[in-house]
């Protein structure tokens, strides 16, 4: 690789301004590669957000009804924001509020199983449990390669959780959860810490690893012959895990090459944990905007909240006087305006996150342009795992039509439909995701 | 809100002996009984003419088993149980039909799910759990530290057994996890040198200004002594603060010793201080990381008394040894320091005027603090140095690599090897120690190697011809055999027996059992098993609430939790009854505990047993407030939660999960606000579609009504007088928790045998049970509750059965 002269490393920028910038945006004057890259090839992202235990929905008669209806009253662009959901008024433009979407599958799980169905619209049922892929991780397989991190879970519950009610809402390709991160601290140091030090002793345990790896693979596969079929599915998996970790050592290896973004700490609050809420929230959200626009990684999943009670997310609306997330879904004592102030504070929330990567200058346009957002939850309210609450951001570089509110007939459009053109949109082309029927176009053209 | 929503995992269902009907009855069944309803009330709008919801129930696959509808049937489940359907203004069914058509469904979608999730009553090829993997290792390699958070938690299934293979699964994260903790495994074991020891000692040490308060004077006369904390944010008080010892000199990896050398004063009612440790560096400004080492409570003495804690440099967030902090950026820190904290809880309100003379409450004044590390006292352990044989000074290294080998990889595979997996190993080795240019770290990743290869980490019994069941080696029972008892690997004297042959005879392998149960190793398995068993972990979901219980803390949750764990330990460990579990004359009881109940005279944190008073309501573990803390919500008992616990872990026979739309209790109904938590209960069983579950549910949970959220007596609290009578779903009127226990050891003895004979027995076997299962789970069953509910008899059964003993 050779440097032109106009070309400035990161390193080499951050020297000269004599402070460090806030992470500085991704190959505004730059590119890691020696070219300047032109608009095209600026990065698509992706960032699937859940919260859990559905949203304030008032049956009509109820004197919340016309404030605190999480849903928008109207249709199409003739809609308008109540009080749940009025910090997002400013971004009309860079929003889409749809009803109607939910897993049909997931329309038979009860309790709270269904947070690990979300991304994956898997046959997960009554009678057994067999997850399937997510459909962030589809995206990452395809062009995690580009990024040091293939992809990013976050969740305020950390791990995987247990089976059906996972912490996660990411799952590999055999439907087994991947632990996602809710440490702050850690999630930042894998992103930017820098430590690469011993940058030589660090490729070469990694050229170890992938030895090691390899004498595995060569003595483990005269046993598939002694296996009978169901045991022969095992070593399977095993084996599947081997050669997925392969590729992982290599792109660390391929990564230990290049630096780390470089992103000043002191511009976070790292230490904030899940007992002060809003900071904690919007620190998570903060790391998810330097991941994007520092292209760390183009594929984030979030789980704001755990299903059901009990767990600490649950214990979130306290921070606003309000009883226990998951009673509030109940209206156990509190109404249908205490669940809303929660939707709205979740909303505001949402909004800031909107509102950073709008305002991050990229190309001609801003990070938003080039990231498309999905949040929402899979019930709509206690238990009901139906006319999911959903708002699609961003993307209007990537083909997205916003400023409505768009309803669909459950009967006849599944979400897993929209999920086909989300990877559509995210170049990986796709026609069928979970018990997809088609695709959902009316939301997206052809950029 | 749906009752049993924290409860409900899509898990797998357990086969129940009585579902498992012949087929053709079935349809026998479901032509007489069933089709008449669904024509009468479902086919008008779900038929040929008219698809109402695109559903048509006339083609629906009666045969659930193996024809496609399951799904559809529990989608129609759903609805009727909601009372969705038939809609209003249509033909209802009558109470009678409705329960007829329901129950039909039920036992149907089980059999479903029985069939979808078996294994044909075979053993799959199992991974290793997390805990028998760090247990294997520490066996295997001598080690003493835990890894295991380093690897991602297991599934659990509803049963709550971890051992089961289908979900033992396996993704690079896994295995990057393994490969990761193998690697520091045997750092541990094999390490490069003898280090350099470093010790340290600050006497008397300051305050540390942890909350920004004004700096204190002088800390002389009582106010050396440190006053309980309230919170390690909250207060202002100044005489809480910890103590701070730092030490600038300090080893970068393995074991060190932070030892206190402190007095100990009770308070008046005889309570004792209880000391923690934290231990971390300060960075910079705001940034001031610390770890919890470890609390312990002291005895009262006005002798100086020594307190150990031993912790692993790297857990602790601390600087490397290059000056960097992995997390902080370009601080150049590399001390330690030391926090001594007093975290009893304290009775008296102190505030910040409070004067350290006036409060009465254990005390403790640090003399010293002392650093020591790396601890090399029986360390690395006789097992870790037998894997690098003494040779002599000329050795040559490939001879020595090929000797280790020969005896490492037959230990780590469990079995005896061949030739060619041995020179592959050799082979490894050498193009290793090129590679590192050292032999101990060529042989660390040779062995590195070996630890995340299949052979390790599954349990193996090579079977490529699955039609017949074939007996075990005797290699592969020694392996079943200490996986179940053991969660871990065979040791020396089952692995000369399996050599030999001589495990495969009956009487050597009862004599292994119980030499295996009288094993300190035994107590791994009682540990898991019970909290598995038990549901234990649930206690982890359950947040409470500070307002309702503002004298309850973090720390007298993880007390109760051991409290359970101690009881099965005492119960399984002296092979005392296992009717215990429902009733016992004793209590294992530590200070904090004891204190919780309001049992007098208990002092200290070690649990041991307490003979109970009636009037003091406790034995077994439904009294624990382990079990009181899982059947509430935190604030307030739940008598459904409880209900569905103990069908589900004592009986293992889980009520139905609710339909996904059930409603919750309406509190806010003028007419249920004004009635107690049961009588609510009541008014909601009178639904008929709630009632034909909550029937058989409900009642249980009722018993248990004076053991308030976390366990505590109460007879009456504010206005509502607590009742715990109850008529169980067999008509039997029982006073409260006394009488559902005696109701359980005289009435449903041969139930609780055979759901615990059924649960070890799954847990043994690592799959779940099926219908080929259910003579051994009777015979086990009847031949555990004959012998006074004996363990040893019950898992001398199990592991003599023929299904343990066979693939």
């Amino acid at each position: 690789m050779t440097t032109k002269s106009w070309q400035l490393n990161r390193r080499q920028v951050l020297r000269g301004t004599g402070s460090i910038a806030l992470s500085l945006p991704f190959l505004e004057a730059m590119a890691s590669d020696g070219e300047a890259k032109v608009a095209a090839e600026l990065p698509k992202r992706i960032a699937c957000i859940f919260f859990p235990n559905g949203v304030s929905l008032p049956p009509t008669k109820d004197k919340a009804h016309k404030d605190w209806h999480w849903f928008p009253f109207g249709e199409g662009r003739d809609y308008s924001l109540t009080k749940s959901t009025e910090a997002l008024e400013p971004h009309r433009g860079q929003i889409t509020f749809l009803s109607g979407l939910s897993h049909p599958a997931g329309r038979r799980m009860a309790g709270h199983g269904v947070s690990d169905v979300f991304l994956t619209a898997g046959p997960v049922n009554a009678n057994a449990y067999n997850n399937t892929i997510s459909m962030d991780q589809v995206i990452a397989e395809k062009i995690g390669e580009e990024t040091r991190l293939k992809s990013l879970a976050l969740s305020c519950g950390g791990g995987v959780g247990t089976l059906g009610r996972t912490h996660t809402l990411s799952f590999t390709k055999n439907g087994q959860p991947i632990p996602a991160e809710g440490n702050i601290r850690r999630c930042f140091n894998m992103m930017f810490g820098q430590d690469n030090a011993n940058l030589k002793k660090a490729r070469q345990e990694l050229l170890l690893k992938r030895s090691m790896l390899d004498r595995v693979l060569e003595d483990s596969r005269s046993l598939k012959n002694k296996l009978n079929a169901r045991d022969r599915v095992k070593l399977d998996e095993y084996l599947a895990s081997m050669r997925d970790y392969e590729r992982r050592i290599q792109r660390m290896e391929s990564w230990l090459n290049k630096p780390k973004a470089e992103v000043d700490e002191s511009s976070l609050s790292l230490d904030a944990s899940r007992e002060t809420v809003e900071d904690y929230i919007r620190s998570m959200y903060d790391l998810m905007f330097h991941a994007f626009q520092t292209d760390t990684t183009r594929v984030i999943t979030h789980m704001l909240g755990i299903e059901g009670g009990g767990s600490k997310s649950d214990k979130f609306p306290e921070a606003l006087g309000l009883k226990p997330h998951h009673a509030l879904s109940h209206r156990k004592g509190g109404t249908f305006e205490d669940w809303g102030k929660w939707d709205q504070f979740m909303s505001e929330n949402f909004a800031y996150f909107i509102n950073r990567l709008k305002n991050a200058q990229e190309g001609d346009g801003s990070v938003l342009d080039r990231s498309l957002i999905m949040y929402g939850c899979s019930t709509s309210t206690t238990h009901l795992a139906k006319n999911y609450p959903l708002i699609l951001a961003g993307g209007s570089q990537m083909g997205l039509n916003h400023g409505q509110f768009r309803k669909f007939d459950e009967n006849k459009v599944r979400l897993s439909d929209m999920y086909v053109s989300m990877m559509n949109a995210m170049d990986v082309p796709t026609k069928k995701f979970g018990d997809s029927t088609g695709e959902l176009n009316e939301i997206f053209s052809q950029a | 809100m749906s009752p049993f929503s924290k409860f409900f995992t899509l898990a797998i269902f357990c086969l129940v002996g009585s579902v498992c009907a012949q087929s053709n009855a079935v349809e026998k069944d479901f032509e007489a009984k069933i089709k008449p309803l669904l024509r009468s009330h479902c086919i008008r709008c779900h038929g040929e003419k008219k698809q109402e919801g695109d559903l048509r129930i006339d083609q629906l696959d009666p045969d659930l088993v193996k024809g496609q509808s399951a799904d559809f049937w529990h989608e129609v489940l759903n609805q009727i149980n909601e009372g969705r359907m038939p809609p209003e203004g249509e033909r209802q069914l009558s109470t009678k039909q409705l329960n007829t058509i329901t129950a039909w469904l039920e036992i149907e979608l089980k059999k479903a799910a029985a069939h979808r999730n078996s294994t044909g009553g075979r053993q799959l090829m199992r991974r290793m759990s997390r805990y028998e993997f760090q247990y294997t290792l520490q066996d295997l390699l001598g080690i003493a530290l835990d890894y295991s958070d380093r690897v991602p938690t297991d599934l659990t299934g509803e049963d709550g057994l971890q051992t089961n293979a289908r979900r033992l699964g396996m993704s690079q994260i896994q295995l990057a996890s393994y490969l990761e903790v193998v690697q520091l495994a045997l750092d541990e074991a094999i390490p490069d040198g003898p280090e350099k020891v470093h010790k340290g000692e600050v006497k008397s040490p300051r305050p540390a200004n942890v909350r920004k308060q004004p700096r204190h004077k002088g800390f002389k006369g009582k106010a050396r002594f440190i006053a309980p904390s309230p919170g390690l944010t909250k207060s202002n008080f100044i005489h809480d603060l910890p103590r701070k010892a730092t030490f600038d000199e300090r080893p970068f990896a393995g074991r060190f010793r932070i030892r206190v050398r402190c007095i100990a004063t009770a308070s008046s009612d005889g309570r004792l201080p209880e000391l923690m440790v934290q231990v971390g560096h300060r960075a910079s400004g705001d940034y001031d990381p610390k770890k919890i080492m470890g609390r312990k409570i002291l005895k009262a003495s006005d002798k100086e008394q020594i307190v150990d804690f031993i912790g692993n440099i790297e857990d602790f967030p601390l600087g490397k040894k290059d000056g960097y902090y992995n997390g902080s950026g370009s601080h150049n820190v590399t001390h330690l320091s030391a926090y001594i904290w007093n975290t009893t809880q304290a009775k008296s309100k102190i505030t910040k005027k409070s004067q350290l003379d006036e409060i009465d409450e254990p005390l403790i004044e640090v003399k010293a603090v002392e650093f020591e590390g790396p601890l090399l006292e029986g360390y690395p352990s006789q097992i870790a140095k037998d894997l690098l044989p003494e040779f002599e000074a000329d050795a040559d290294e490939a001879t020595m690599a090929r000797t280790a080998l020969e005896r490492f990889i037959p230990r780590a595979y469990r079995r005896q090897v061949t030739d060619e997996e041995i020179s592959h190993a050799v082979k490894t080795f050498n193009d290793f120690r090129e590679f590192t240019g050292d032999f101990k770290a060529a042989m660390r990743s040779t062995m590195a190697m070996l630890l995340i290869s299949p052979k390790f980490i599954y349990l193996v019994e090579p079977s490529p011809d699955d039609s017949r069941a074939r007996k075990l080696n005797s290699f592969e029972l020694a392996t079943r055999l200490s996986y179940f008892l053991w969660g871990s690997m065979p040791d020396d004297e089952l692995r000369a027996l399996a050599t030999s042959g001589e495990l495969l005879n009956p009487d050597v392998l009862k004599a292994q059992v119980t030499r295996m149960r009288n094993d300190a190793r035994f107590k791994r398995f009682v540990k898991h098993f019970s909290a598995q068993w038990l549901g234990l972990d649930a206690m982890d979901h359950v947040a409470v609430n500070p307002k309702v219980h503002p004298n309850f803390s973090d720390d007298i949750r993880e007390n109760l939790r051991a409290e359970t764990l101690a009881f099965g330990e005492h119960v399984f460990v002296n092979d005392l009854s296992c009717r215990n579990f429902i009733q016992s004359d004793f209590a294992m009881l530590n200070q904090v505990v004891a204190q919780h109940y309001g049992i007098p005279d208990v002092y200290g944190h070690e649990f041991r047993p307490v003979s109970l008073k009636p009037n003091e309501h406790r034995g077994g573990v439904l009294t624990q407030g382990s079990f009181s803390i899982i059947g509430s919500d935190g604030t307030d008992s739940n008598p459904i939660y409880r209900g569905v616990w103990l069908r589900k872990r004592l009986f293992a026979d889980p009520p139905p999960p609710p339909p996904p739309g059930a409603p919750p209790l309406n509190k806010e109904d003028p007419d249920l606000s004004r009635l107690s938590l049961k009588q609510q209960i009541e008014a909601h069983r009178k639904a008929a579609t709630c009632a034909r579950c909550h029937n058989q549910i409900d009642p249980w949970g009722v018993a248990f009504e004076n053991y308030d959220a976390t366990g505590r007596w109460r007879t009456q609290q504010a206005q509502v007088m607590f009742d715990a009578t109850s008529k169980l779903p067999d008509g039997e009127v029982v006073a409260g928790m006394a009488g559902l226990k005696k109701y359980l050891l005289e009435k449903r003895s041969s139930t609780l045998a055979e759901a615990l004979t059924r649960r070890m027995s799954a847990y043994a076997l690592g799959r779940e049970l099926e219908f080929s299962d259910i003579e051994m789970v009777k015979t086990l069953a009847s031949r555990f509750e004959k012998s006074g509910f004996k363990a040893s008899h019950l898992i001398e059964g199990i592991v003599t059965s023929d299904a343990f003993l066979t693939k």
